[in-house]
């Protein structure tokens, strides 16, 4: 189930708001609803309501058709299934219509933006789902090695049959800490210099009544100890694994927080290759998130001067939406310029670098003008001076110019 | 920084009233006043339509052209342009508040945000027959900067340069959009889709830095 478009009545900032969330024309999966979708705009511009709008559970008031116009003036959110083919809409007060049923609504998960500040403690949501994995396939792996040891001094002729079965069983089914480890939490740990402790003894209870984090140098990181940004990271993976999502819509408020800049170029398609066939929100402030979408995926919301909000179209209205008329991609710009194109910053650094470029520029000027004027000495002495300057402002001489 | 002709005066009858003050000027107020569009369309019209430090482009030729004036009045009642009326040098503005020499239109967020009260030096005063950009200033094509020209005294360079500051000539986003505009030309003269001169006479903007440039890159 993913969201086709949304239209908003009146609701805060939002007046008779409508958004087009399928793929553009030219686009390989045109008309289909975006497999992920990044919300920008200034604080305030209601990219969390959006979220929550998206989050709210339909209030069944109205089960008759005959309400259809009762509800139509109201905003809806247009649901698709693309594998059972329906298409649906959820109206603002309530209206559930006959192909909403079929529709098998799923309530989308929500990742909240603080979700980093919460403690790795005991009754950690979500960890409960994932240790029962754990136990079962750590009882069945006993199992399979004392039936196997057993073997040993019974009969050899089997004992290989029985090891090439375990052997084989291990392959197909993994262990589920060894499978969130490697496969998923430790590709993003790894950079802090941690990762998820493997090797749990099951002795106590607590030493599985939660995750457990340790160096890359097998030394474990009492939990009160780990950065925000870890926590973030596992808190946030932790329900994405445990529920494996199929079809659902997942919502991200701020994927950013606590993140170095390295690890949110990665996080995006880290959460997606968590799930299978979901449609994603991210509400972001980050251009190294933004870079991660494609143009049509992004929805920038500004203000209007009455204080709505409108959506900024990347592509000429008036040409229509197809991929051709995009003017703008963030996955082709450089940081710099996501900042001034899609986030509007008007300057691309402080004032003191303009005057430090001054510098730059006329000690060039200079260099350029005292060919057979000054000595070499006092020449060397010049282009030392702007050598040491332009590397302060990690700029490139360009000789063509 | 183009050199500014303020000897053309279209708004007459503004012109008149600003000497009848004299030296007592009535207090500065933009938004009541008879003569404001007068006096912004008029230097528009001496400026070529572009701010009169950034060169960024304000107004449409259609709406500065002589003839929106009749007996000495600009005639329509609310004229399209992006910019506002800069008082040049700040502390004049109290006394002589609508004073002609004192006026240029600039940026709105140059004269709003940026330049305000800041002191300023009549080194880089436009409109001041001793103002010739080709000899105070020079371009540097890459960073897309005005700086002083580097013949000239050191003195006088750091005078110029500490004006190219406040008027915001080479703000960030006023660079951006100089160079942006700039860069789309060079190719189509690099491959001879046109000329200098074609590009010239079609180009509606920063006219100080395509000069300098073409001096330098043709």
């Amino acid at each position: 189930m993913k969201v086709k478009s949304l239209s908003i009545k009146d609701f805060n900032q939002f007046k008779d708001f409508e958004l087009d969330l399928t793929y553009p024309a030219g686009h390989a999966k045109a008309g289909l609803p975006l497999d992920k979708v990044c919300i920008i705009g200034q604080s305030g511009t209601g990219k969390t309501s959006l979220l929550n709008k998206l989050a709210t559970k339909p209030q069944i008031k109205y089960l008759s058709t005959n309400n259809l116009n009762v509800v139509k003036p109201l905003g809806f959110i247009d649901f698709e299934d693309t594998n059972l083919g329906i298409s649906t809409k959820l109206y603002d007060n309530g209206y559930i219509g006959e192909n909403f049923l079929k529709l098998k609504y799923q309530p989308p998960i929500m990742i909240e933006a603080n979700a980093g500040s919460k403690d790795l403690g005991r009754n950690l949501e979500y960890w409960n789902d994932i240790i029962k994995e754990i136990v079962t396939f750590r009882e069945q792996e006993i199992q399979k090695k004392l039936e196997i040891a057993e073997l040993i001094t019974t009969n050899q002729e089997r004992l290989q049959e029985e090891l090439a079965n375990f052997n084989e069983w291990q392959k197909n089914i993994p262990n589920p800490l060894k499978d969130l480890a490697d496969n998923f939490l430790d590709k993003i740990l790894c950079k802090f210099n941690l990762r998820v402790r493997q090797s749990l003894d099951f002795k106590k209870k607590e030493d599985i009544e939660t995750i457990k984090i340790e160096t890359l140098e097998g030394k474990e990181v009492p939990n009160n100890l780990l950065s925000t940004g870890t926590k973030q990271v596992i808190l946030t993976t932790l329900p994405l694994y445990a529920q494996k999502p199929q079809g659902k819509i997942i919502l991200f408020d701020e994927p950013e927080r606590s993140l170095y800049p390295d690890i949110q170029t990665l996080i995006v398609d880290f959460y997606i290759n968590l799930t299978t066939d979901c449609q994603f929100f991210f509400a972001t402030h980050s251009p190294l998130i933004a870079s991660c979408f494609e143009p049509w995926e992004i929805v920038e919301l500004k203000f209007k001067p009455d204080g709505t909000v409108y959506r900024e179209l990347y592509y000429d209205a008036e040409r229509g939406n197809h991929v051709d008329n995009y003017t703008i991609d963030p996955r082709y710009l450089r940081w710099d310029s996501i900042l001034t194109r899609l986030f509007d910053l008007d300057k691309d650094s402080n004032e003191a670098r303009t005057r430090k470029l001054m510098e730059l520029a006329s000690l060039r000027s200079k260099l350029e003008k005292s060919n057979g004027k000054i000595s070499t000495e006092e020449k060397q002495k010049l282009y030392a001076q702007f050598e040491k300057l332009a590397e302060l402002l990690d700029w490139e001489y360009d000789a063509k110019n | 920084m183009q050199k500014i002709d303020k000897s053309a005066i279209l708004s007459t009858k503004y012109k008149r009233w600003e000497e009848d003050m004299g030296t007592n000027h009535n207090l500065y107020n933009s938004s009541n006043s008879v003569y404001y569009y007068d006096v912004v369309m008029n230097l528009l019209w001496c400026q070529r339509g572009v701010c009169a430090y950034t060169e960024r482009l304000l107004c449409d030729e259609q709406m500065y052209g002589a003839e929106n004036w009749l007996e000495g009045k600009y005639q329509q009642a609310k004229p399209e342009f992006s910019g506002a009326l800069d008082h040049f040098d700040p502390l004049k503005k109290a006394t002589l508040g609508w004073l002609w020499d004192n006026f240029f239109v600039a940026d709105k967020d140059i004269n709003d945000k940026h330049k305000r009260n800041k002191p300023v030096d009549d080194i880089l005063k436009p409109d001041l027959p001793s103002y010739d950009p080709f000899t105070l200033l020079e371009y540097d094509t890459q960073l897309h900067l005005f700086i002083a020209n580097t013949s000239l005294e050191e003195s006088i360079q750091v005078r110029i340069n500490d004006m190219i500051e406040i008027l915001g000539i080479n703000l960030s986003w006023v660079v951006k959009l100089r160079k942006s505009h700039l860069t789309k030309i060079f190719p189509k003269i690099e491959f001879e889709i046109s000329s200098w001169e074609e590009e010239q006479k079609a180009n509606e903007q920063y006219f100080t830095a395509f000069e300098m440039c073409r001096q330098k890159l043709a």
